[in-house]
């Protein structure tokens, strides 16, 4: 397939060749809707969640556990919010410093996601410039191919393998509440929108991939239990595992089809 | 395959992969890739791919420890396994 990278006959991931003739994937998000919201949270007992918590999000809490991965948050970004962003002024800590990389989810097709490694510590000024992925945390909705919430996810690669408590207060006490603000915020904003409906088609299987390969969970309070946990996960993301297969490919082909009618 | 043939074989795909410019003119087996920041999560899966294709095997990785990990020994390692 062309959109691998190639050596030889082994196939890579999605990343595209470079130096093809591609389009860019068309920007159809209006981020200055997604971000128009207050995205604070309260825990609901008259404190921010973040000190129910000391800031599990936000900071590098498996510290030096993890080898290969960063534990400092990397914050993925469409190129289109990461152009947004900039053109607001940009976010300290955030968006100074980043990666990029360049799929190919058809051949033709450039999808550029931008990855910031936050050094913020939940100190990120102004809060509601945070990227789209802190501002959904610790959710993300799981849409159909027309673009309906039907669900959510939990936000983040590493928290989908919790086995007794997911450390964030509001993933464990307020899922509900938090839920329904996500739906009535951005459900109007996905509806017919092809760009947010393959970004968060594609995230859904990102994690669906990431679960099937990782039969693990963690209980992070044991400390042999998640060192072991800690070394798979990171390993399988290292390695980029779920995603180096052509069913990961496919599905994210006919993703990208769906929601841009091709 | 000597153990020799091997490292020779990885030091190949290791400085196609990374470039000669970052990495020590000397390049020591217990020298980790990842510790020393000269690859990232796609550089280090090319170079794994790019070895596999060159010597028609898959290298287990899962095998290796986390001391091991990143490491031309750990590469040496795995090779020498993968082609006995
Ligand atoms: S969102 Fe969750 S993890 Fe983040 S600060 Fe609030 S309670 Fe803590
Ligand atoms: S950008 Fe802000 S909310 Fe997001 S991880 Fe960094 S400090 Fe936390």
């Amino acid at each position: 397939m062309k959109n691998l990278v190639q050596l030889g006959d082994s196939s890579c991931c999605w990343q595209k060749v470079l130096n093809d003739p591609v389009t860019e994937m068309k920007k159809t998000i209006n981020w200055s809707a997604v971000y128009s919201w207050d995205p604070k949270y309260s825990s609901g007992e008259g404190v921010a969640c973040y000190e129910k918590c000391d800031g599990y999000c936000c900071t590098p809490f498996f510290g030096d556990e993890l080898k290969l991965i960063n534990a400092e948050p990397v914050l993925p970004m469409l190129e289109s919010e990461y152009e947004y962003l900039l053109s607001i002024g940009g976010l300290a800590g955030v968006t100074d410093n980043v990666k990029s990389e360049v799929y190919e989810p058809v051949e033709g097709a450039e999808v550029r996601v931008y990855y910031a490694k936050c050094s913020c510590r939940g100190l990120c000024s102004p809060h509601e410039f945070r990227p789209f992925i802190c501002q959904v945390y610790p959710f993300f909705p799981l849409i159909d191919a027309e673009g309906e919430i039907e669900g959510f996810e939990i936000a983040s690669l590493l928290d989908m393998f919790h086995k007794n408590e997911n450390p964030c207060y509001l993933a464990e006490k307020k899922s509900i509440k938090v839920q329904e603000r996500v739906r009535k915020h951005l459900q109007p904003l996905i509806r017919g929108n092809p760009e947010m409906i393959f970004l968060l088609r594609a995230v859904r299987t990102i994690t669906e991939f990431m679960k099937r390969a990782l039969k693990e969970t963690v209980e992070i309070r044991n400390t042999k239990n998640r060192r072991k946990f800690l070394s798979s996960f990171e390993r399988k993301v290292f390695m980029r595992e779920p995603w180096r297969n052509e069913e990961f490919l496919k599905r994210i082909a006919s993703e990208y089809m769906n929601a841009f009618n091709e | 395959m000597t153990r020799g043939e091997c490292r020779e074989i990885i030091v190949r795909c290791i400085k196609e992969i990374v470039g000669n410019d970052d990495l020590p003119s000397q390049i020591e087996d217990d020298y980790n890739l990842i510790k020393a920041g000269v690859v990232d999560s796609l550089k280090f899966v090319k170079l794994v791919l790019l070895i596999e294709d060159k010597c028609g095997i898959k290298l287990e990785l899962e095998k290796l420890s986390n001391e091991e990990f990143g490491t031309v020994r750990g590469f040496i390692m795995l090779l020498a396994k993968g082609i006995e």
